[in-house]
């Protein structure tokens, strides 16, 4: 198990390479030097700053130099100085990162758990009336863009109902217990909308794989044992339906966290996501391309969280 | 000489007419086949309704999608009403007019995009599967290293600093979203390359390129056809999702930046973010049921067991 872990530990550092190796592709390519489009965006630099930054880049040397350079830099912890924001781009991120994972990690665990629940007991009655039309909805929720169902949300429950909060994390001059309260209030909206397609999708890959379990042997020998209905559905059946949920669940963190920077932007959730639509929008470079960095990395590592899930789930992994 | 000149010709046309006939049968069955799905025939009715508005928009659309009307206040923000059936937005442009003209954009992306996805899904998958070894080995662990880096953000980020003229925003989407299509082509030319008609063909001495593109192609196209059609609807919440982000190309209507323009304004003007919202998931709906009334009808064998 140990020997596992550190196994798929050890293959998730090539892949954060390959994903520094295109972004420094990226900013090579781009339009102008590597310098230009670090100052992108903020006021005219001093000429003595040009020089001075292209010498440190290295920019005489040859490419690999250059990509050494790099390479080094991030690991540091440097990803450069934003003119916009007038600070390091490293400093601005770390401040937004929480609340994207408050965001992003609440949304998934409850639509892991609803989703799930649903499936569930959605394989209980198969091909009824019921079945059929939330498959239906599934495929409509699937097919919105998140963003849109987050506005028709606001309207609906801020504007309309008036039982949430528009826009922001929180209502300023608050702290303690009451800070909490008004953060949770303001997160139920984003969260699920955010979630809401992962809802449909789980829910129905949770039903198809317990479908296909309940069809096994050992699910008969269960029944046949004389288990309750609550031990074969949930300790015999869905401990192994599960498991093809989970590696889905993993391939899914790419577009939760896309799904965030949409849903932040509708709700003005002051994370990395909202972030990343700001720094489009006055043309700070640097920024993006350390965001895309920056979510690259949060897409690993979920995906590595899945596989480490998914060994503690099968003990024939875990045994070994 | 010339008889049997003539009498060739005529078995030659004969053949001709005998395949059309074939072809024309089994096209008149995969329509039986279709056609007992309902909510595909409303999925491809839905696209053939959103192509001819799209074909027909100058006729359809009463204003220009572009003129702004900025001084005249008494044309912003006027809700649905007999002149302008979505109203009006902070611009005073006619809601109506921009979706329908809307539609070019997102079947326009969403066709070349899936177009270009398939170009090169089709030959890399193809040619992994067919020739096997060492070049399945280079494509495919290209495609893994690929599929690690998440999608949206790599094209937001290149069409973010490359800029977002329409063409830049078809291009990345079409040359990031190719992966699925090659993985499930790969597969069929892997199983199709052993079978006895492909053997056959091959032992009477049909060369690599009569084989992929006669024998197996014809065959193991179908997953692409399907797979094609769900990556149209992708690919146009991809482009709704950049518009929406400001990402969008500027000089067209598109209706995901229809909702960037709402973002600031719909909570005192509904209709300016409930419309655009509502014609992209119909659209991505259509496409997604189009997809898998494909699937059923091409796969007849997976649906009788």
């Amino acid at each position: 198990m140990i020997r596992y872990i550190i196994k798929r530990i050890l293959i998730a550092i090539p892949l954060v390479l390959a994903i520094v190796c295109v972004n420094f592709v990226i900013i090579h390519s781009a339009p102008g030097d590597p310098v230009s489009f670090m100052v992108s965006g903020g006021e005219i630099a001093s000429a003595q700053f040009i020089a001075m930054k292209r010498a440190e880049l290295g920019l005489d040397k040859p490419l690999y130099a250059q990509l050494l350079i790099y390479i080094g830099n991030i690991l540091r912890g440097d990803l450069g100085y934003s003119f916009i924001f007038n600070r390091p781009v490293v400093q601005v991120i770390a401040e937004r990162l929480k609340a994207t994972l408050l965001l992003t990690v609440t949304s998934f665990v409850v639509t892991a758990i609803v989703g799930i629940l649903a499936g569930v007991s959605a394989s209980k009655r198969p091909y009824s009336r019921t079945d059929a039309a939330f498959t239906m909805a599934a495929l409509g929720v699937y097919s919105m863009p998140d963003f849109w169902v987050g506005m028709i949300a606001i309207l609906i429950f801020s504007v309309r109902l008036k039982i949430t909060p528009i826009f922001g994390m929180a209502d300023v001059g608050l702290s303690g217990w009451e800070y909490w309260a008004s953060v949770l209030k303001h997160l139920a909206l984003p969260a699920i909308t955010l979630g809401l397609a992962r809802l449909a999708l789980y829910s129905r890959l949770s039903r198809a794989s317990m479908l296909e379990v309940m069809r096994q042997d050992y699910i008969t020998t269960a029944w046949a044992k004389g288990c309750d209905e609550r031990t074969v559905f949930y300790k015999h059946g869905l401990r192994n339906a599960m498991l093809p949920l989970v590696t889905v669940m993993g391939f899914q963190t790419s577009f939760l966290f896309a799904g965030a920077v949409l849903i932040e932007t509708v709700f003005a959730w002051p994370g990395i996501g909202r972030l990343l639509y700001d720094s489009i929008f006055v043309r700070d470079y640097l920024m993006v391309q350390s965001l895309f960095l920056v979510f690259s990395i949060l897409t690993i590592a979920g995906n590595l969280i899945a596989d480490i899930a998914y060994a503690f789930l099968d003990p024939r992994i875990r045994y070994k | 000489m010339t008889s049997t000149n003539t009498s060739q010709i005529e078995s030659r046309t004969q053949k001709a007419k005998r395949s059309l006939r074939i072809q024309a049968k089994a096209l008149v069955e995969f329509w039986g086949r279709y056609r007992k799905n309902r909510a595909a025939v409303f999925g491809l009715s839905m696209v053939i309704a959103f192509a001819l508005i799209a074909l027909l928009a100058p006729l359809l659309a009463q204003y220009s999608p572009f003129e702004m009307h900025l001084q005249d206040f008494t044309r912003i923000y006027l809700s649905p009403d007999e002149q302008y059936l979505m109203g009006t937005d902070q611009f005073g442009r006619d809601v109506f007019s921009r979706i329908i003209w809307g539609a070019r954009v997102s079947l326009f992306v969403g066709f070349v995009s899936a177009g270009i996805s398939a170009a090169v899904g089709v030959s890399l998958g193809s040619i992994a599967g067919y020739y096997g070894g060492i070049v399945d080995n280079a494509v495919m662990r290209f495609v893994d290293m690929f599929l690690t880096i998440p999608q949206f953000f790599l094209i937001l980020t290149i069409v973010a600093i490359f800029g977002s003229s329409l063409w830049n925003v078809m291009v990345v989407i079409g040359l990031t979203i190719w992966p699925s299509t090659a993985r499930l082509i790969r597969a069929e030319f892997l199983s199709f390359k052993e079978k006895e008609f492909v053997q056959a063909a091959r032992s009477v001495g049909a060369g690599d390129r009569h084989l992929m593109f006669k024998e197996i192609a014809p065959n193991a196209i179908f997953p692409a056809v399907v797979n094609g059609s769900l990556q149209v609807g992708s690919a146009i919440l991809t482009e709704s999702a950049l518009s929406f982000l400001g990402l969008g190309d500027p000089n067209q209507v598109s209706w995901g930046y229809m909702l960037n323009d709402a973002m600031g304004s719909f909570i005192r003007a509904w209709w300016m973010s409930v419309f655009p919202g509502l014609m992209i998931s119909l659209v991505v709906i259509s496409f997604n049921l189009l997809g898998d009334g494909l699937n059923d009808a091409l796969n007849p064998y997976l649906k009788e067991r």
